[in-house]
């Protein structure tokens, strides 16, 4: 086994300022930033930390929007120089989990195959991060979410042990930040790129007309992506007073035919939460609502003045508030809705609180099965007793 | 655009070239915007080429290259620049090149770089 002498590390004081942060807005407190080359040394680093039982926060682009890469005095595991890709076959790839998913993605479209998982963090996600978010993209309808792209998993657990994992013992390490095991490699399914697609955009004075659109739109197998934004959004970005449904088609269908200009509104709609943010919409909630409650939620958000756009195909509502805006009450509406708290951006400890008991006694169940001593991302999601 | 903005979502690393060469987020885009709106005095901003492609990346329409400026020019006021910084400027004042006093056919002893 590696020493941890000869792992790369940095006590820095620059680097555990900078490594104590995430994209949530949250910040925690870094003992040591180490970066592993190898699964040994990933299996060295979590050995040693199981003797002074420190916690290891592993940490790929550092995009959670939920304070999940958040440290707690802990050890940050930035695994982003475990980035190479292993092997590409005729329909799937193996590849070490820090590699950014644009990059993968380059590499695999020499062989006319691609990763269709897409989230707007794309240019500096990992696929480590993309696995234990379990993240999805605007095209979801067609693809779903990353756990249905992955195959097969190298864990290294909070025992120390380094395993092999597929089948349903898959869902332990997908979408549950970290909590259960560091991903080291993974085998992923991949896709053809679309050949040719189109796109329509729809102008929609209610929500009811804009929910009853994206029904419509579910129902077409052609569709591959139904994204909408509310009207203060559209009015925040500087555009009309209307809600807009934006349609993709795997097909002739839609009014925009040009590749380029479809990329470009893509793009747009990429960056909305980053210009809701700068204008202090700083709080980022991404519940999802079961499809006939949309229009009752879009009412209630415009009624307390929040912008909100999204994933409408699958319900995905990505709702931006203000700090003083109230939080409490919009997630008992969620409640009340029959919807989920988060749909996409994980738990977390941003939305600890409001986590379903299904979802506590999972991560206490795996922590008894692959992290007895609570070494792995401790406080995400649940507060895990050891003793 | 200021820094206040800067909600260290981390799309300005994508195309640094320090931070993909490195792969150490602390010097890298994103790392040097949360040392700034820190308000540390680091070299660590003597690490970054300006070449401003961490402006064209963010969302929250930010220029990072500016502000990274700034901060040098802070470090300059406090004294607190970098050695080979103080050596380049002295060079530049004397001899009119950063690299100090050149002889004809003979290559300068140190090739400075911040
Ligand atoms: C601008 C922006 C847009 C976004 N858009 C989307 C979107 O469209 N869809 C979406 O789903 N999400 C989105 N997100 C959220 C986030 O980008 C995604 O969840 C992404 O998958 C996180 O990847 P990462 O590499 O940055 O992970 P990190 O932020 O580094 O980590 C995320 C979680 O995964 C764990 N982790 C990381 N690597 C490993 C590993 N190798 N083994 C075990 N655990 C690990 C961390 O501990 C943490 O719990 C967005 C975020 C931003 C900032
Ligand atoms: S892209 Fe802009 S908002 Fe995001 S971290 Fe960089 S400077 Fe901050
Ligand atoms: S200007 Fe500096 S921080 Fe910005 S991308 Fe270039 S090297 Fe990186």
């Amino acid at each position: 086994m590696p020493s941890i002498a000869d792992i790369a590390a940095s006590k820095d004081e620059e680097d555990r300022l900078v490594y104590a942060q995430d994209a949530s807005g949250l910040e925690g407190k870094t003992l040591t930033v180490v970066w592993p080359a190898n699964a040994a040394e990933v299996q060295s680093i979590v050995k040693n930390a199981l003797e002074s039982r420190t916690d290891i926060v592993p940490r790929g682009g550092g995009t959670d929007l939920a304070g999940a890469a958040v440290p707690d005095n802990s050890i940050v595991l930035d695994l982003t120089r475990m980035n190479k890709i292993i092997e590409i076959g005729s329909d799937y790839a193996i590849v070490e989990p820090g590699i950014v998913l644009d990059d993968l993605n380059r590499e695999l479209a020499k062989k006319d195959l691609f990763l269709p998982v897409i989230p707007s963090s794309h240019s500096v996600c990992t696929i480590g991060g993309m696995i234990s978010c379990n993240a999805a993209g605007v095209r979801a309808i067609k693809y779903g979410k990353m756990r249905e792209w992955v195959s097969e998993l190298t864990v290294v657990t909070g025992n120390g042990d380094i395993i092999s994992v597929s089948g349903k013992q898959l869902d332990d390490f997908c979408g549950t930040e970290g909590t259960a095991g560091i991903i080291t490699r993974a085998r992923l399914r991949l896709a053809k790129p679309l050949k040719r697609y189109t796109a329509s955009v729809y102008k929609l004075g209610t929500a009811q007309e804009l929910a009853e659109r994206t029904r419509e739109a579910v129902k077409n197998d052609n569709v591959i992506a139904v994204e909408y934004m509310d009207k203060l959004t559209c009015k925040l970005s500087g555009d009309e007073d209307a809600y807009k449904l934006f349609i993709e088609y795997e097909s002739d269908e839609g009014d925009i035919k040009d590749p380029a200009e479809i990329e470009k509104r893509m793009h747009n709609r990429n960056i909305i939460g980053q210009t809701l943010s700068s204008k202090g919409y700083i709080v980022i909630e991404d519940p999802r609502i079961p499809h006939e409650k949309i229009p009752e939620f879009l009412e209630y958000l415009s009624g307390k003045q929040i912008p909100s756009f999204g994933h409408i195909g699958i319900g995905v509502i990505h709702a931006r508030l203000k700090t003083d805006q109230d939080l409490e009450g919009f997630h008992e509406m969620v409640q009340s809705l029959g919807g989920d708290v988060s749909g996409e951006h994980g738990i977390g400890l941003t939305k600890r609180k409001y986590a379903s008991s299904d979802m506590k006694n999972k991560i206490a169940g795996l922590k008894k099965k692959y992290d007895p001593e609570n070494i792995l991302n401790r406080g995400k999601i649940i507060d895990y007793e050891t003793r | 655009m200021k820094l206040d903005k800067c909600r260290s979502c981390g799309l300005c690393k994508a195309n640094c070239p320090i931070y993909n060469a490195t792969l150490r987020e602390t010097i890298g885009a994103r790392g040097r915007a949360i040392l700034i709106k820190k308000e540390v005095l680091t070299d660590i901003y003597y690490t970054c080429s300006l070449c401003k492609s961490c402006d064209t990346e963010c969302p929250a329409g930010i220029e990072l290259s500016k502000e990274i400026r700034k901060m040098r020019e802070r470090m300059v006021e406090e004294g607190k620049e970098t050695e080979a910084n103080k050596a380049m400027i002295d060079n530049i004042r004397k001899y009119g090149n950063p690299f100090g006093k050149i002889e004809k056919g003979k290559f300068p002893d140190k090739l400075y770089c911040c």
